[in-house]
């Protein structure tokens, strides 16, 4: 699945970023890596964009860019803590 | 002045033999704090050549000497999507034009976050240029649950570390003394990320070409994500490469990325240990800042308040600027009596018009005050994510909110806040529509016509309806207008809107006033310079030609009267006696046939062409037209004045159908000076200058035209 469709409090494992545009090159330079641990930490009030949280840092970023990571959730339940 | 004889007539150290320093860092990493513990008051902020991108260079004192510090824009990657970014590269590069090359780069490391500011400093270190390290934020690791050892940072990435907490002033020494002995003895940065072998060897072979290109540039070229006309060869032999490459390994940029961040992972495994801890305070904040509901509470309060203060805390200011000017013209009025066309091209020209720009000053400063503390503080980005779904489909994103709103209050500071947008078209777009929300300026001329020609007909409701109905009319049209530029004037791409939302932090004071500082500095200037020029244009054509039997045909006719008439009185008529048959009244009178259709008359014209520099001043135009001296817009004799107006066949002017028509134009003109010179410097663009101030006017003549008609064939007034 990819990383839209997290729930808020959801983490996930990124598996591949499937474009190589310049948007998805600086998605990967902020940290968007295969392995990383990414969470869904909040959705904006009107359903976009995220707040995301990624090698121990937030950023927000829109459906589109989000819509071009590949995810895997893990089993952990709703809102708990990862590093 | 001639750079070649300042060298000669300095023959020990000009200043621009001096060392030159860059800061560069990832955005919220505390550059500027770093900038202003070394250099203080120090600094000059300017423009980078031919870009609207900030340039801030300042001195930082030494004991061997002073050293030009220049503080670049924060960038997260050498391979640039803004033109933010795109001078921070060359700037690290040394290939900005008229700018020497650095002599050191200050890498700033954020403590906080040492991974991704590390995958930065392995694009640094393969620029090769020598690199020092500063380390912020090292007060806030103990409260994120972090121990980061300095010394195994060091050995990791082999490169000097200082760390430094801006006010601690033992710190800012330490990294004096650091820097000086960088400046002797250059530390080298080591290539970081080894690359798989076949990567290696292309990367070889690029660089045989051309030996001056930097390993980063050769990977650039080899990856295709750069193209350097310096080095046609060495272009050419990169594209052979890469397509060598492609059969043996692909290669992608994103392969790159995962390198990097490979390397970054491993430096911070041996430098840095990460306490679990629960939810951090700026997780805590955010679940009620960031809140679906409670959220946009907060947002709209703070904005009401920012709207607010901008609108009530300057009006004393303004007052005292008012007064200010009020007591120089006064001065120089009597100092000048004995030259009446000297008096008046000082008192009405030059004192009038700079006064006019001088007053915005304290909502200048105050808005950005405001913008300062909440962007250090980090709450800024927190807006931006709240609204960002609501411009997002205009092409704009949720940073153009600040700039649009805070031009309810006054559009000057509002399009200077638009540098808060990092990306070039779309920041120019939120510029081109910032103008059309209502200005406080606006609200003079709302509330003259309201309680003149609404409130006694419809009542107070109807009035409050009005004053509402003007401020929505502009931010109504400007979603839209911000469209159409976006997707057919500018073609604005889409830009991803990835925007980091740093942990809150307090601002440091200094920060926030130097900032405000600045931005109140740089509106003095321009309004000492093109304002005070064009506010002598708009005087002359007022003024002249002013042949003595105007005002002796005036007095004599006054003489011929049965009831005397006082002087004050007399004064006023023989001003407007003047004023009707100036250049520009005879130019109301010549252009009033086009303003016929939307009911306005040739007064009303004249009024409107006398506010082009600046909209209120269609208040004391009115006063002098209609022959009653200074007014504002709680004046009764204006409003009775007005009321009495006819057309010649004795049909009133001053319909309320043809009040509102006036209201709408006024709320949609292109009419402040300040703000097309703003917009001129801000985009260094007379032509865009031209754009608004173009489609401004023709919007507000077409809508206040489509209202005048439509309310006629309704049978409204």
């Amino acid at each position: 699945m990819t990383l839209d469709r997290l729930l808020p409090g959801q983490t996930a494992i990124i598996t591949q970023l499937d474009r190589t545009d310049q948007q998805a090159i600086r998605l990967c330079e902020m940290g968007f890596i295969a392995g990383q641990t990414v969470t869904m930490i909040r959705k904006a009030p009107l359903g976009e964009p995220f707040k995301i949280r990624i090698m121990n840092y937030d950023l927000c970023i829109r459906k589109q860019e989000a819509l071009a990571v590949h995810v895997e959730p893990l089993q952990t339940p709703v809102g708990a803590k990862t590093a | 002045m001639n750079v070649l004889t300042a060298k000669e007539k300095l023959p020990a150290k000009s200043l621009s033999d001096r060392p030159l320093v860059v800061l560069a860092g990832n955005p919220n990493t505390g550059k500027t704090t770093v900038f202003n513990a070394l250099c203080g008051t120090r600094q000059k902020v300017g423009n980078f050549p031919g870009v609207t991108v900030e340039k801030k260079s300042g001195s930082l004192e030494l004991s061997k000497g002073s050293v030009e510090l220049v503080d670049l824009p924060g960038l997260y990657s050498l391979n640039p999507l803004s033109p933010d970014e795109q001078v921070a590269t060359e700037g690290i590069m040394g290939r900005v034009l008229g700018m020497r090359e650095p002599n050191l780069t200050l890498f700033v490391l954020d403590a906080t976050n040492i991974k991704r500011n590390l995958y930065l400093l392995s694009q640094v270190c393969d620029v090769n240029r020598p690199t020092l390290v500063v380390l912020t934020m090292t007060d806030l690791l103990e409260k994120e649950g972090i121990v980061l050892h300095r010394d195994q940072l060091e050995a990791a990435i082999g490169l000097p570390v200082v760390a430094l907490d801006g006010r601690n002033t033992a710190e800012v020494k330490k990294l004096k003394v650091a820097i000086e002995a960088a400046l002797e003895n250059p530390p080298r940065p080591r290539v970081q990320v080894q690359l798989p072998n076949p990567v290696e060897q292309a990367l070889e072979k690029v660089h045989a070409f051309n030996p001056a290109l930097t390993r980063l540039e050769a990977l650039q070229l080899l990856l295709g994500e750069q193209t350097l006309e310096a080095y046609p060869i060495a272009m050419v032999e990169a594209e052979s490469q890469r397509r060598q490459l492609e059969s043996e390994l692909p290669f992608k940029s994103l392969d790159l990325a995962q390198i990097r961040y490979d390397w970054a992972q491993t430096v911070a495994l041996q430098s840095e240990e990460r306490i679990l801890k629960g939810k951090t305070l700026s997780q805590k904040i955010d679940r009620l800042l960031l809140h679906r509901f409670w959220g946009l509470i907060f947002f709209v309060a703070i904005m009401f308040v920012v709207f607010q203060s901008i609108y009530t805390w300057a009006v004393p200011f303004m007052d005292w600027i008012d007064a200010g000017f009020s007591w120089l013209s006064d001065r120089a009025s009597l100092a000048l009596a004995d030259t009446p066309l000297l008096q008046s091209v000082v008192v009405d020209g030059m004192i009038a018009g700079v006064g006019s720009v001088i007053i915005f000053l304290p909502q200048i400063i105050i808005l950005f005050l405001f913008v300062a503390f909440l962007e250090d503080s980090g709450y800024l980005a927190r807006a931006a994510f709240l609204m960002d779904k609501l411009l997002g489909w205009t092409g704009l994103n949720g940073r153009a909110f600040i700039p649009m709103l805070s031009s309810f209050a006054c559009a000057v500071p509002g399009i200077m806040a638009a540098r808060v947008m990092p990306d070039p078209k779309a920041r120019m777009a939120t510029i081109l529509v910032s103008p059309l929300m209502s200005c406080s300026a606006r609200l003079p001329i709302y509330i003259l016509i309201i309680s003149a020609f609404i409130e006694p007909h419809y009542g107070p409701i109807w009035a409050a309806v009005a004053l509402f109905g003007m401020h929505a009319l502009g931010l109504f049209l400007a979603l839209p207008i911000a469209f159409l530029l976006n997707r057919k004037v500018l073609k604005t791409p889409e830009m991803p809107f990835i925007l980091e939302m740093p942990p809150y932090r307090m601002p440091k004071a200094f920060n926030v006033f130097f900032r405000a500082f600045e931005a109140g500095k740089k509106f003095t200037l321009r309004a000492g310079t093109v304002i005070f020029a064009f506010s002598i244009l708009i005087w002359a054509l007022s003024y002249f030609p002013r042949p003595a039997s105007v005002a002796e045909s005036v007095r004599q006719q006054a003489a011929a009267q049965a009831t005397p008439i006082e002087e004050a009185d007399l004064e006023q008529m023989v001003a407007g006696a003047y004023l009707e048959q100036s250049y520009l009244g005879r130019m109301g009178k010549t252009i009033q046939p086009v303003f016929a259709p939307l009911g306005f008359d040739w007064k009303i014209t004249v009024g409107i062409l006398g506010a082009f520099p600046a909209r209120e001043v269609i208040l004391s135009t009115l006063g002098i037209i209609y022959q009653i001296g200074e007014t504002d817009e709680t004046d009764q004799n204006l409003k009775t004045r007005m009321a009495q107006e006819t057309w010649p066949d004795g049909r009133p002017v001053f319909t309320p159908l043809v009040a509102v028509v006036l209201m709408i134009f006024f709320a949609l003109c292109s009419q402040c000076m300040s703000t097309l010179i703003t917009v001129q410097k801000e985009l260094n663009s007379w032509k865009w200058a031209g754009f608004l101030f173009s489609y401004m006017t023709a919007l507000a003549y077409v809508v206040s035209l489509f209202v005048y008609q439509g309310g006629r064939l309704l049978g409204w007034g």
